[in-house]
C-alpha cells in the first residue's frame, strides 16, 4: 500500500488486479451501462487518497467500496438531472431472455458466469438486496462494514441478506440446477 | 453478526441453489474485467498527488472514510498538478516578462553606452519628424558591434526624429521611426548614418533569450538596438565564431601494410592445343514411303 502510494507501478497494478473484478461486478449490480467507467473513477479517487491512506487491506476494501458507492449515487444523480439512461446491450438482453424466458427451469446454474450471476441477483432482487448480498459475498464484507457504506443499521443489512438469500433460495430451488 | 445469524446466513449461503449463484458471484476473475488495467493504472499514477508535500487536508482512515457522508469523499488535497492551461498562462507571462526585461536592458544599456562615450550630438530639436524635408538633426554613433552582436534588420527610420537628450528621446526615436517606415521606405529614405546601420545588436547583450530578434527591429537611427521581441526557450540563431568545429582525432591507430604474400606467382598455362577441323555433315537419311495398295 505504501508502494502504491508512492506511486510504483507494479503496486499500483497489483492493487488493480486483486480488486477491480469485485469492484466491477458491484458496479455493474448496479448500474451495468456505466460500470467501467465508474470503476475509472474510482480508481482516480483512491490514487488521489493512498498517499494518506493508513490501514490494512481489510479497511482498503471498506474504503474502496465506500468510494464506489458514493460514485454510484452520485451517478443516479446526474441521471435524474439529465433525464436520459444509457443502457448497454448487456442490460438489454437480459439473463432470461438469453435463456428462452422466465422459466426457472431453463436455467442452468451450474454454468453460469459472474456477469449472470450478477444479472440474476440484480433482476430478482430488491436493489438495497442486491447491493447487500454483492458487498457480503463478492466485496467479503460483514455486516457492519456493509451497515456504514449503505448507511443502514445493522440490523437491517443482516435482514436485507437473510430475505435476499431466502428469496434466491425459493427463486432457484435444487431441482432448477441442472436442466 | 451474532452467531446466530451467522448460521442462518450459513444456512442459507450453502443451499445448493443459492451457493451456485453466489459462487458465481464470487468466481475468478475473467478477462474483460481486467481489461484497461495499463490505462487505469496510468490514470492512478497521473492522479496521485505529486511532491512530497503532505496533504493539508487529513485523509480519513478507511474506518472513518465509510462514516462520512457520501458527498464528503476522503480526497487528499495535496498540490494540485498544473493544468495544461495554467501552464500556458504562466509561460506567456513568463515571456512577457523577460521580453519586457530585454527591452529594458537593452534600451539604458544602450542610452548609457551612448552617453558614456560622449558622442551624441543634439544638432536641435526642432528637426522634428513633421518636418517635410527632414535632415538629420542627430547623429548618433552606435556602439560597435560585438563579435557576438547580431546586427537587426530594423526598418531604417527616416532621420526626422530628434533625439536630444539622448536616453528619453532615443526611445521617443523608436517609436517614430515604426511610423515613418511607412511614408519613406527603405533605407534610402533614412538620413545618412542614421538608418539601419546602427541598428546593432542590443539584442546580442541579453544572451540566450534573445531569440527572434530581428523581428521589429528598431529604429531610426537614434536607437541602435533590436529590442526583439525575445520569445522564451527560442535558440539564439548563434552566429557565433563557430566554436564547435572540433578537431578530432582517430583513436583507431592507422593500419599497418601487411606481410608480404608466400603464394608463388601465377604459373602461365601451356596454350591449347588447335581444335580438330570440323566433319563434314552428313545427310539425314529419307526413307522412301509407298503407298498402300487399294483394296477392291
Amino acid at each position: 500500500m505504501a508502494a502504491a502510494g508512492k506511486g510504483e507501478h507494479w503496486a499500483l497494478t497489483v492493487l488493480f488486479r486483486a480488486y477491480q473484478p469485485m469492484l466491477l461486478r458491484y458496479l455493474r449490480s448496479q448500474d451495468a451501462g456505466v460500470a467501467d467507467d465508474l470503476a475509472s473513477d474510482v480508481w482516480v479517487a483512491v490514487a488521489r487518497g493512498l498517499r494518506g491512506f493508513d490501514d490494512d487491506e481489510a479497511g482498503f476494501r471498506r474504503w474502496l467500496f465506500t468510494i464506489a458507492r458514493r460514485r454510484v449515487i452520485e451517478h443516479r444523480r446526474k441521471l435524474t438531472r439529465r433525464r436520459t439512461d444509457p443502457a448497454s446491450p448487456d442490460t438489454l438482453d437480459g439473463p432470461d431472455r438469453r435463456r428462452g424466458g422466465d422459466d426457472p427451469a431453463d436455467l442452468v446454474l451450474d454454468r453460469i458466469t459472474a456477469q449472470e450471476a450478477i444479472d440474476l441477483v440484480a433482476a430478482d432482487l430488491t436493489p438495497d438486496q442486491a447491493e447487500a448480498v454483492l458487498l457480503r459475498v463478492v466485496a467479503g464484507l460483514d455486516v457492519a462494514d456493509i451497515a456504514r457504506i449503505m448507511d443502514r443499521p445493522p440490523g437491517t443489512v443482516r435482514v436485507l441478506c437473510h430475505r435476499a438469500l431466502k428469496r434466491l433460495a425459493a427463486r432457484f430451488p435444487e431441482g432448477v440446477l441442472v436442466e | 453478526m451474532t452467531h446466530d445469524d451467522q448460521d442462518r446466513w450459513d444456512d442459507l449461503r450453502h443451499r445448493p441453489g443459492v451457493a451456485t449463484l453466489l459462487d458465481a458471484l464470487a468466481g475468478p476473475p475473467t478477462a474483460d474485467e481486467l481489461a484497461g488495467e495499463a490505462d487505469v493504472v496510468a490514470a492512478m499514477q497521473a492522479a496521485l498527488p505529486t511532491g512530497v508535500a503532505a496533504p493539508t487536508e487529513p485523509v480519513p482512515s478507511a474506518a472513518t472514510a465509510t462514516e462520512t457522508a457520501p458527498d464528503s469523499e476522503p480526497v487528499a488535497t495535496g498540490p494540485v498538478p498544473p493544468t495544461r492551461f495554467g501552464r500556458a498562462r504562466r509561460g506567456r507571462r513568463r515571456v512577457v516578462v523577460r521580453g519586457a526585461a530585454v527591452v529594458g536592458a537593452v534600451t539604458f544599456g544602450l542610452a548609457g553606452a551612448a552617453a558614456a562615450a560622449g558622442i551624441v550630438t543634439v544638432v536641435a530639436r526642432e528637426w522634428s519628424d513633421r518636418s517635410p524635408d527632414p535632415t538629420p538633426p542627430t547623429t548618433v554613433e552606435a556602439p560597435r558591434p560585438s563579435a557576438s552582436d547580431r546586427p537587426g534588420d530594423g526598418d531604417p527610420g527616416d532621420g526626422a526624429t530628434t533625439c536630444p537628450d539622448g536616453e528619453v528621446d532615443c526611445a521617443a526615436g523608436a517609436t517614430t521611426t515604426t511610423t515613418s517606415t511607412t511614408s519613406v521606405p527603405g533605407r534610402e529614405a533614412g538620413a545618412p548614418g542614421n538608418g539601419a546601420d546602427q541598428g546593432n545588436g542590443p539584442v546580442a547583450q541579453v544572451p540566450g533569450n534573445q531569440g527572434q530578434g530581428e523581428g521589429e527591429g528598431p529604429a531610426g537611427g537614434e536607437v541602435p538596438g533590436n529590442q526583439g521581441q525575445g520569445q522564451d526557450g527560442d535558440p539564439g540563431q548563434g552566429q557565433g565564431p563557430g566554436e564547435n568545429q572540433g578537431q578530432g582525432q582517430s583513436r583507431t591507430p592507422p593500419s599497418q601494410p601487411g606481410p608480404p604474400s608466400t603464394l608463388p606467382p601465377p604459373a602461365s598455362g601451356d596454350p591449347g592445343a588447335a581444335g580438330a577441323a570440323a566433319t563434314a555433315a552428313t545427310p539425314s537419311s529419307t526413307v522412301p514411303v509407298t503407298p498402300a495398295p487399294r483394296r477392291p
